[in-house]
């Protein structure tokens, strides 16, 4: 069982260093000639517990409590601030700031903790803000004239964060059967079974006023199986439960384990695919990661005010960019869909701001970004999204990114829709995306503006009737706008991706959910190939797989 | 918490894992690509270490871990022992290491032990064929490996103790810089604790199996001046066993100590011009010294043949080492011996290689007749126990426990009286005093240092000091701050000029790298034994301060928290 979640009783106390340490830094710097115009604070405790098993054994059994510190001190002035980036050779200028580790007790060393800290990231701010000035007077006028910082009136908030109960002896019991029950096929060289259960619990105080507790719990249960295929292919087949409270994860595993080992299984068997380029469906996690990559990470607010970001859609706000039949709204609020716990669910963001939808896509038109507390021209202001892992600036980052169509066909008749494609563009199959690993897109100026959304399984669908072949080794890549006005049609099941998505400002976790679409045509890449070969020796026999025969 | 290392320590004893382990060691000799060269030694080392880390700032718990560490390191020979994949630069070359599950079955060590040695292996044989492409081995050239005899031993295992009255210790003592309210910008104490053992087994039937047990507790101050110049100061206690530890009244005293010194160093003024003249090396400083100066002169494993790899070379360019080299004066003579103090951390009965543990002479009337060994083999040595390293690399004959013995000595009064007639003749009427270094690791631990750790033949680069003094002929004495050593070479050592009382201590050598690399208690316990020392001529320069780091929030009284 988990237990004492927090040394602390209480926020009270935490909250009480924090509004004493904030004051006493405002007194200090505000007779400073670069004094700050806002100061936030922030103390994320956490507790996390990740048991892991392999080859039906624990591999991992860690549980850690920590804090960790964030303070975002702005000096100048809402209009021109210290987070403003810097341009040309002075951009090489980047911030120090760290992941800031604090004593487990209130007392003298947290309060020296926050102090030091505070200081550091105002020396730092007051000499950026020394160099922006001269940067914004010798290099051109920028694109953007958006101010730095929104003000915004205080919230005051203080949620309960329940510590769930976590019987670890069951646990891992559970989680070393799964695991020998993977480790019994010889083609399974790794079989890792984990699971992580992580509270966390914010305190969050600013100069503006606002005061919040609140937190999250989320559990993730996870089975990841590897091997290597004949041709040196590294093949990984991974599938997860994201919940917010352990209580709802699954117990019974065998079948979960046995269908997951099959798809390594056929994986490993299946050919490589081909650089190609015709009509695919996205299906499953795949339709949801790249809505995720070809338009959320387009379309974060920050990203429209940067000299150096492709700013894609800046300027298609009001213009169609999608079919009339989709919608893309980011909502952190929603906390379950599909019937499914969404990983990107939030009350506050990591600003303070309350969680707000944000309307992306309306009948295919573009109408918004993601927007934190760095406005963009024309009043575009925060809708709840500012976020970051610790250690970070917070930035503008998708939270639930809920895609939904208004015209739909069945799965079958999308099928359909793809074949009647494939022969109308006289080509021999189409293809099936079903599973993917992640994903990434590419939106600055240096480098082509392309996504590439990593597929684990493909399958060939043959206008000639064959079976439907699997394929391995491929990546679906493009370009935002070709990509979309490829978009033809929709199924009616939507299904959830959960995951953690890197930028910016750390690591976030964060949902997709999308229908099956299909495109007229998208492109697929050669995905990079292991070399070594396979083990030369057979794995060891496990002990659970049945056989008579004895290790050599 | 669970107290699985009590699980641990009986499993440690388990010989399933030994014959999980001997099987699969057997069936992996049977690797072999067509035209590949055949296995002809391979090893596995098994280390299971319980391991703390307790972390305290200021009166309050930061981090505490117990993560055990189970680890296996594959070590795999291909081609013969004159010549082999080893030796060579790069990393992909036969050496690998994993970890292991936190509750090892023979099972899962040996499917751990199959995909390591696969590793292993296709490592070796591409290496192999680096090496051979690259390399023609002289006439001369010693070989890569001599082979051992079969070894079978027990030297022991090691057990954790109970260290919850240790983390509170740790706590309590961290208290100490909280005093010191804002004065300081650190005051941290780390434990480091850990004990089990490591496993050797050989496919030619070697099984060794010897203790590895260690506490190391590093307590460190920062501070910063006015100017924006930051001290450092630190204490390290290690010990095999926590109750080999100082009582705890005693390590406060002597941290309380540390901190009024330094507290009190931060209103004395900086060294204000170069000083060129002679230095006395007092305590810690004059064992730090030879550490940093003489005992890379005494460690012989020869060097990795440089790859030239597409990115630069790889392996070491350099061998610096050398037998009837000069290294300290006349009369002077030094030893090491693993085996001399049993009941310190750095002792062992057989090295990592499962070589006995030798006695060597390494110096004689001040000129280097001996190096430190292991099995890779160097002309005209024999290999003399001193292998050391850990998982994953190729071992070498490292220090371990040294002691430098002068020809004579002579009373602090005495060293003093000679060291200021000789700063006379540089026209001077003072004496500089050293009596403690920086310690790398300890200036790394705030992380806005950048320090590097680069080292060469020529050019060695000692920390800069912490306690400096200028001693005058009538006893007066002015505590400085703000120096640095310059353009130190290892030849000063030579120039010894007079020697004083013996003392000992111990620091942590790294495995690889240099000390910079170094979290506070990471490294391999080293004991040194040897004199204060007067050097005829050392350089010292004002070190430079900052005033951009001089903070504009000066930290909190404690007394304004709860």
């Amino acid at each position: 069982m988990i237990g004492i979640l927090f040394a602390t009783a209480g926020a009270a106390p935490l909250m009480d260093s924090l509004a004493t340490q904030l004051e006493r830094a405002q007194g200090v710097f505000a007779e400073q000639s670069e004094a700050p115009h806002y100061i936030a604070l922030a103390i994320t405790e956490e507790h996390s517990l990740t048991l892991s098993a392999n080859a039906g054994t624990i591999e991992l059994r860690d549980e850690d409590t920590s804090r960790w510190l964030d303070v975002d001190l702005r000096v100048g002035s809402p209009a021109l601030d210290s987070t403003h980036p810097l341009r040309g050779f002075s951009a090489m200028q980047g911030e120090s700031r760290q992941r800031v580790r604090l004593p487990l007790d209130d007392g003298y060393a947290l309060d020296h903790a926050l102090s030091r800290e505070l200081d550091a990231r105002y020396r730092e701010a007051a000499e950026h803000m020394v160099v922006l000035r001269t940067n914004q007077q010798v290099l051109v006028e920028e694109e953007s004239s958006a101010d730095d910082f929104e003000p915004r009136p205080p919230v005051t908030d203080s949620i309960e964060i329940h510590t769930p109960e976590v019987d670890i002896a069951l646990w891992e019991d559970r989680l070393r059967a799964a695991s020998a029950r993977a480790d019994r096929s010889p083609d399974v060289h790794t079989d890792q079974v984990r699971l992580s259960v992580i509270t966390q619990r914010r305190h969050f105080l600013d100069t503006e006023g606002t005061s919040l507790v609140d937190g999250r719990t989320h559990a993730r249960l996870l089975l990841d199986l590897s091997t290597t295929a004949e041709d040196g292919d590294e093949v990984r087949v991974f599938d997860a439960f994201d919940v917010h409270d352990p209580a709802q994860l699954p117990t019974e595993l065998d079948a979960w384990v046995d269908a997951q080992v099959q798809r390594l299984e056929a994986l490993r068997e299946a050919p490589r695919g081909e650089p190609y380029s015709g009509p695919v469906i996205l299906q499953g996690r795949a339709a949801a990661v790249f809505f995720h990559e070809v338009l959320g990470h387009r379309v974060e607010g920050h990203r429209q005010k940067r000299e150096d970001e492709g700013k894609t859609f800046a300027e298609h706000v009001g213009e169609p960019i999608l079919p009339p039949f989709i919608k893309v709204v980011d909502d952190p609020r929603v906390p379950r869909l599909e019937g499914v716990d969404l990983n990107g669910f939030y009350r506050y963001d990591d600003e303070g701001t309350p969680a707000m939808p944000a309307i992306l896509v309306d009948d295919g038109v573009f109408s918004g970004f993601l927007m934190g507390r760095s406005p963009l021209p024309n009043g575009v202001r925060t809708n709840g999204h500012g976020r970051r892992s610790t250690g970070n600036p917070p930035t503008s980052r998708m939270g639930n990114t809920l895609v939904s169509a208004s015209k739909t066909l069945s799965s079958a008749a999308l099928r359909e829709q793809l074949l009647a494609q494939v022969r109308a563009q006289g080509l021999e199959y189409g293809t099936i995306v079903d599973d993917i690993e992640g994903g990434f897109a590419l939106t600055g100026r240096m480098m082509p503006n392309a996504f590439n959304i990593r597929a684990v399984a493909s399958w060939r669908v043959y206008a000639d009737g064959r079976p439907d072949e699997l394929i391995r080794g491929v990546d679906l890549v493009g370009t935002p706008f070709a990509a979309f006005s490829n978009l033809l049609a929709a199924d009616d099941t939507p299904k959830v991706f959960n995951g953690t998505c890197g930028a910016e400002s750390g690591w976030v976790p964060v949902s997709a959910v999308a229908p099956a679409i299909l495109f007229e045509r998208l492109e697929f890449q050669l995905k990079e190939k292991g070399q070594d070969r396979p083990p030369l020796l057979p794995k060891p026999h496990s002990p659970n797989d049945g056989s008579a025969e004895a290790s050599p | 918490m669970i107290p699985w290392f009590a699980l641990l320590s009986a499993q440690a004893q388990d010989p399933a894992w030994v014959d999980a382990l001997s099987a699969e060691l057997e069936r992996s000799t049977s690797l072999q690509l067509p035209k590949a060269p055949p296995i002809y030694a391979l090893r596995y080392r098994l280390a299971l270490l319980d391991q703390r880390e307790v972390v305290a700032d200021f009166g309050s718990l930061l981090r505490s871990d117990s993560t055990p560490y189970h680890g296996l390191g594959v070590e795999l020979r291909v081609g013969s022992p004159s010549f082999d994949n080893t030796g060579f630069g790069g990393w992909e070359n036969g050496f690998v290491r994993g970890s292991l599950a936190a509750d090892p079955t023979p099972h899962s060590l040996r499917e751990s032990a199959w995909a390591l040695t696969d590793r292993a292996y296709k490592q070796a044989v591409e290496q192999h064929a680096r090496k051979s492409a690259q390399f023609t081995p002289p006439a001369d050239y010693p070989g890569d490996w001599i082979v051992p005899e079969p070894l079978q031993a027990d030297d022991g295992w090691a057990q954790i103790h109970d260290d919850i009255q240790l983390r509170e210790q740790i706590i309590a003592l961290s208290d100490v810089f909280t005093s010191a309210g804002p004065e300081l910008s650190l005051g941290r104490v780390v434990l480091g604790h850990e004990a089990g053992g490591v496993v050797l087994l050989g496919a030619d039937g070697t099984h060794l199996r010897k203790p590895l047990e260690e506490v190391s507790i590093r307590a460190m101050a920062h501070l910063r001046t006015e100017d924006g110049m930051r001290l450092t100061d630190s204490r390290l206690w290690c010990v095999r066993q926590p109750d080999q530890l100082p009582a705890p009244p005693l390590m406060q005293a002597e941290l309380e100590q540390m901190r009024d010194d330094l507290l009190a160093r931060a209103q004395r003024p900086s060294l204000s011009e170069e000083y060129v003249g002679p230095v006395l090396f007092e305590g810690p400083a004059a064992l730090d010294l030879f550490r940093y100066l003489l005992v890379p002169q005494l460690e012989g494993t020869p060097a990795e043949i440089p790859y030239d790899s597409w990115f630069g070379d790889l392996g070491e360019s350099k061998n610096t080492v050398r037998v009837g080299r000069r290294v300290l004066p006349e009369g002077w003579s030094a030893l090491d011996d693993p085996t001399a103090n049993l009941t310190h951390p750095s002792a062992y009965i057989h090295d990592w290689e499962g070589s006995e543990a030798q006695r060597v002479d390494l110096i004689e009337d001040g000129i280097v007749r001996d190096l430190l060994t292991n099995r890779v083999p160097r002309r005209g040595l024999e290999p003399n126990g001193h292998a050391r390293g850990f998982l994953g690399y190729r071992s070498s004959g490292r220090v371990t426990q040294l002691t430098i013995q002068p020809r004579k000595t002579t009373s602090t009064r005495a060293l003093v009286k000679k060291g200021l007639k000789m700063a006379a003749s540089y026209g001077r009427d003072h004496l500089i005093i050293v009596r403690r270094l920086q310690e790398d690791s300890v200036r790394a631990a705030d992380s806005s240092t950048s320090v590097f750790g680069l080292f060469d033949e020529k050019t060695l680069r000692l920390p800069p000091p912490v306690e400096i003094v200028k001693r005058w002929a009538d006893g007066r004495e002015e505590v400085l701050r703000g120096a640095r050593f310059a353009s130190v070479q290892r030849f000063i050592l030579r120039d010894i000029a007079a020697s004083g009382p013996l003392h000992s201590g111990t620091f942590l050598a790294p495995t690889s790298g240099d000390y910079t690399q170094l979290s506070p208690t990471e490294g391999m316990p080293t004991r040194i034994e040897a004199p204060d020392i007067l050097v005829r001529e050392i350089e010292l320069v004002p070190s430079s301060t900052d005033p951009r780091d001089t903070p504009v929030l000066a930290p909190p009284s404690p007394g304004d928290s709860p």
